[in-house]
């Protein structure tokens, strides 16, 4: 694997997605492709953590999943 | 995509996923399997991998933290078939890579997103206040300008931008604006400029542009912005334009007289004490008698007080000072 100059991509992607949001779905996907995962999510969770369980989820990025709202 | 899978999800199987335990669980920044819960024979037995997990073909959840507070949880996962459950190790070696830069990303998106929900919030309520606004750092960067303001840039009316900072017309003018903003920018033991008023020169027939600039206190500072301090705001009235209604609702607030509200106008609108009185033909004993009792009302001492006075009634949350 051409680890450094694709890593340099991805990592550059990453911070682009933070000036521009709708970047993240395309950082999940490149993760999902160099992982050889099936699907992937970012998962925001409102959590109760004395109760140890989530509250809500936000879905803001999924590559070959359903967006999901809790 | 099956739209199906969400939908059930959302009905049902987040209340049984046994793995939240791993949202809660992970690290900001760190890599976590799940397979010590995923390829146990309970797990493999339950409802949500036999009726939710394994007929959309995934066997293993492999997460990044990306966030954690006492009420959130950030998470990036994957999802891994069954015939690929575990990574290889260069795959696992590059989120690993990655896991770092995923928490610092998230983290500025947070921050940047909170920033720009109190920016957002503020511009609407100047904007709804019906004046255009700056606000600007103690050497003129803008921070912030509303859409009235970004149209008077635009539209090249005594005002422009040149790298990054407000320069008005006239290099004396410019100078006069920084060292007000200057002054904003300079809390000694508390103490707050009073701020100051430029008049913005513009076609000959056309008034000139008024530019209150307003310095701003500290803790409001702090509590909007933390990367970049705004000192002033830097408020444009055209006096060709009414702003009659916000001239009447501070009248009514604190109890001006219709006299005394003719001269709060005309200071508002950067004319002098002898100007208004030569405007509305009385004299200048007059106007200083009802611009007295305006500063009684109000609380102040004089004019850069009292259009501070005035100005604070458009900045959302302000109670004692700008």
């Amino acid at each position: 694997m051409a680890r450094s100059h694709g890593d340099g991509d991805l990592i550059a992607a990453i911070y682009d997605a933070i000036i521009e949001p709708s970047g993240w779905d395309d950082v999940v996907k490149r993760i999902v492709e160099a992982t050889g995962s099936v699907s992937g999510v970012i998962g925001i969770h409102q959590v109760d953590r004395p109760a140890h369980r989530i509250v809500s989820a936000l879905v803001p990025a999924v590559y070959n999943i359903e967006s999901i709202l809790v | 995509l099956n739209p199906f899978w969400s939908d059930a999800f959302v009905q049902y199987y987040h209340k049984i996923n046994p793995l939240d335990v791993q949202v809660l669980a992970v690290t900001p920044g760190k890599v976590l399997a799940s397979t010590f819960i995923t390829q146990t024979d309970s797990f493999k037995a339950c409802a949500f991998y036999n009726e939710f997990m394994r007929p959309q073909g995934q066997a293993e959840d492999v997460g990044i933290g990306l966030v954690r507070t006492p009420i959130t949880a950030g998470y990036l996962a994957l999802q891994r078939s069954p015939t690929s459950i575990s990574l290889e190790p260069e795959q696992w070696k590059l989120l690993e890579a990655l896991a770092p830069h995923l928490q610092r990303a998230a983290a500025l998106h947070e921050f940047l997103s909170r920033a720009r929900e109190a920016t957002e919030s503020l511009g609407a309520a100047v904007a709804a206040a019906g004046f255009a606004v700056f606000l600007l750092t103690g050497d003129c960067r803008v921070v912030f300008a509303n859409a009235k303001a970004e149209d008077f840039i635009r539209r090249g009316i005594g005002l422009r931008y040149e790298r990054g900072r407000l320069v008005v017309t006239g290099p004396a003018l410019t100078a006069r604006l920084h060292v007000l903003a200057q002054q904003g920018a300079c809390h000694k033991t508390g103490e707050v400029h009073a701020g100051g008023t430029i008049e913005l020169c513009r076609s000959e027939n056309r008034p000139p542009l008024v530019a209150h600039v307003i310095p701003l206190a500290p803790i409001r500072t702090l509590a909007i912005f933390d990367l970049e301090r705004p000192a002033v705001a830097v408020f444009i009235v055209d006096p060709a334009a009414g702003f009659g209604a916000q001239i009447r609702q501070f009248a009514a607030r604190f109890g001006l007289t219709p006299a005394e509200t003719r001269i709060l106008a005309e200071i508002i609108a950067g004319n002098g004490l002898p100007a208004a009185a030569a405007r509305l033909k009385i004299t200048g004993a007059t106007v200083r008698t009802h611009a007295y009792r305006i500063f009684e009302k109000t609380e102040t001492n004089r004019q850069t007080e009292l259009i501070r006075r005035f100005f604070e009634t458009a900045l959302p949350g302000a109670q004692g000072g700008v």
